[in-house]
């Protein structure tokens, strides 16, 4: 019997809803918007992150880094593995996926019209393939071969006027006192990743260990698929000597690991602002769509249903108005977010990024995120909406006096 | 006999009318450098809307070693640099701290001259290129520099004038790496402190890259001499050089 009542008045709700088909769509409009927006901001929030964690996984740092403790502390030179023997001996008992050694210092480009400080990275040029992009990233030219050799991000080439075949100095404080070297720049990079594309520079491990006076690298770049680095760090870093331990890129990739955080837990207040925004907008529209009809409610109290089926009823009615929008908001976000998750429309805006913060390590593709979950946290408009319903016009059908409502003008 | 006089003769001319390039160059890199001494120099960086005069106290071991003192402007002066080598150190006395130069700064210019601080020490001319023989004619050799592999200069060929007579440097076109001149030193006026040996100085470095940057070098009140060791130590810089 009260199952029979319950289905009467979600009927009567339904029904209800589609007798003012104007406010209903103004609902739904409404909360499809409030939806749209918070699939759209977290599948940004994760569509960074992974553009963030890919470009530094496979770019600028590696999945995963090797290195002495005291490097990870002060990444200069000095505090980098004289002899690598013993940590490729436990990447190999380890059965490490593909690694590849990289001395990283700083040192002073020259050319004949300008100098600039820069970051550069000693590379074996086979062994790089095997974990980094940039090697088949070289837009112009060809990927290092020998010593003697530099690979440049593409802009940093335009600022230092450098070109193809020219010789460009480098010159660094090493473990030794002062050293230069003029080298053959033999490629540029066309990365589309901020970092690389402007203060990439790429040489043979061996001009950086003449260059630093470090004999062996400063660290070990360890390939690991995206979203298994923390594993593979974690059981690399078991098998390391004392001295040495393993990173996930994450780890590594600085402020940019506080920006992603930062703006996850931003999603929470956003979420419920919108959510707050969407119910304030279905409570409002009820109590005045409560307000005006109350006779009609006096005549449905007096046809026998009770006050508490009333309220149930006005919630229903908005929760299966707020439902209508949530399903064309999912539909509509969905769609949108599989459209940018595979076509390129962001990236001009996160280009701007890369071009103020060259080091962030943007990318100049971006693409968002796709993930079921984003329906579960769209779905707290729905809730949100139905629990204003309930408190606010549901309370007061309930409270509505068969014989007041219908004299009620 | 007569004939292997002949050969000799032969070879000796032959040597004569090429002469060795790295000899000519390192002599007059020596002649650039000139002799041990201690001088003043007049140094004049001029730029299209202003131009600043310095007086610099100079002593040198006519080698690798230098110590720069600045005696005017009145708000520079006590600034002192001392190089050896590729070694270069800043006395700066309102900090009153010696400072070694990093590499990244031995590119700045000297004083916002258009000489960098690389271009006050070393022999980058003798140790980074390869001479070679361009011409020749009645006054003069020019020299052609490239440099050698993997040199660690930026220059694409150096083209060193040198008065044939006297060994006594002329003109230095730097040229970038696609034969454009970048920067031009012109020496003009020379001293003969001894029989056969000679001091520049007059000298104008030109920016060729931005007109009207120029940078003229005047030498005057030399003293040429052995100049003790302790003139080039750190503590030099601070308290200067007197013997």
């Amino acid at each position: 019997m009260r199952n029979a009542a319950a289905l009467t008045t979600a009927r009567l709700a339904w029904r209800n809803i589609w007798r003012h088909r104007q406010r209903t769509y103004l609902l739904a409009a409404v909360v499809a918007y409030a939806t749209v927006a918070t699939i759209f901001y977290w599948s940004l929030v994760d569509g960074y992150m992974l553009s963030v964690l890919e470009a530094h996984a496979r770019y600028v740092l590696a999945p995963v880094t090797v290195a002495r403790t005291a490097w990870f502390a002060d990444p200069d030179p000095e505090n980098g593995m004289t002899d690598t023997e013993r940590a490729l001996a436990a990447l190999a008992s380890a059965d490490s996926p593909p690694y590849a050694p990289r001395l990283r210092f700083a040192g002073l480009l020259t050319s004949p019209y300008l100098s600039e400080t820069a970051f550069l990275r000693g590379v074996d040029p086979f062994a790089e393939t095997a974990v980094s992009r940039v090697p088949a990233r070289v837009g112009e030219g060809r990927w290092l071969t020998a010593s003697g050799e530099v690979v440049l991000g593409y802009k940093l080439a335009k600022r230092l006027d450098v070109r193809l075949g020219e010789r460009l100095v480098v010159s660094t404080a090493a473990l030794a006192g002062p050293r230069s070297l003029g080298l053959e720049v033999v490629g540029l990079t066309h990365a589309r990743v901020s970092t690389v594309d402007n203060s990439g520079v790429y040489l043979h491990i061996d001009d950086a260990r003449y260059l630093t006076g470090l004999p062996g690298a400063t660290h070990l770049a360890v390939n690991a698929p995206l979203g298994r680095e923390q594993a593979l760090a974690r059981r690399l870093a078991k098998a390391l000597p004392a001295s040495l331990t393993a990173k996930p890129v994450w780890d590594l990739v600085g402020p940019i690991k506080t920006d992603v955080e930062a703006a996850k837990k931003l999603s929470l207040p956003i979420g419920l602002l919108l959510a707050i925004f969407a119910a304030l907008a279905v409570t409002s529209t009820l109590i005045v769509s409560v307000l005006e009809r109350t006779r009609e409610f006096g005549v449905i109290l007096a046809l026998g249903m009770n006050s508490g089926n009333l309220g149930w009823m006005i919630v229903l009615e908005a929760a299966f108005a707020t439902a209508v929008g949530w399903l064309l908001g999912l539909l509509l976000g969905y769609v949108l977010i599989y459209y940018t998750s595979t076509h390129n429309v962001l990236g001009p805006f996160f280009q701007l990024y890369g071009e103020a913060w060259s080091e962030a390590g943007f990318a100049e593709e971006f693409y968002t995120f796709l993930s079921p979950l984003y329906v579960l946290y769209s779905l707290i408009t729905v809730i949100v909406s139905a629990l204003a319903a309930f408190f606010f016009p549901a309370l007061r059908a309930r409270r509505l006096q068969a014989a007041a409502a219908l004299r009620w003008e | 006999m007569k004939q292997y006089l002949t050969i000799l003769l032969l070879l000796a001319t032959t040597a004569l009318a090429s002469p060795d390039p790295r000899a000519i160059l390192h002599q007059a890199l020596n002649r650039l450098r000139g002799p041990a001494m201690t001088a003043t120099y007049t140094l004049v960086v001029e730029r299209p809307d202003r131009s600043k005069t310095y007086e610099l106290r100079v002593v040198s071991d006519g080698d690798r070693k230098a110590l720069i003192r600045v005696i005017l402007p009145k708000r520079d002066a006590g600034q002192a640099f001392l190089t050896i080598g590729d070694d270069i150190w800043v006395y700066n006395p309102r900090l009153g701290r010696v400072l070694r130069l990093p590499p990244s700064g031995h590119n700045s210019r000297f004083l916002g001259s258009d000489v960098s601080y690389a271009d006050l020490s070393g022999r980058d001319l003798e140790d980074n290129y390869q001479p070679q023989t361009r011409d020749v004619n009645e006054d003069a050799i020019l020299l052609e520099l490239t440099p050698k592999p993997h040199a660690p200069t930026p220059w694409g060929k150096v083209t060193l004038a040198v008065e044939k007579k006297r060994v006594l440097p002329q003109k230095i076109v730097y040229y970038d790496q696609r034969g454009n001149p970048v920067k031009e030193v012109v020496i003009s006026g020379f001293a003969e402190y001894a029989p056969g040996r000679y001091l520049i100085t007059t000298s104008k470095v030109r920016d060729l890259l931005n007109q009207g940057w120029r940078t003229r070098f005047e030498v005057s009140d030399w003293r040429v001499g052995p100049v003790p060791d302790g003139c080039f130590a750190q503590s030099a810089l601070k308290r200067g050089c007197r013997y």
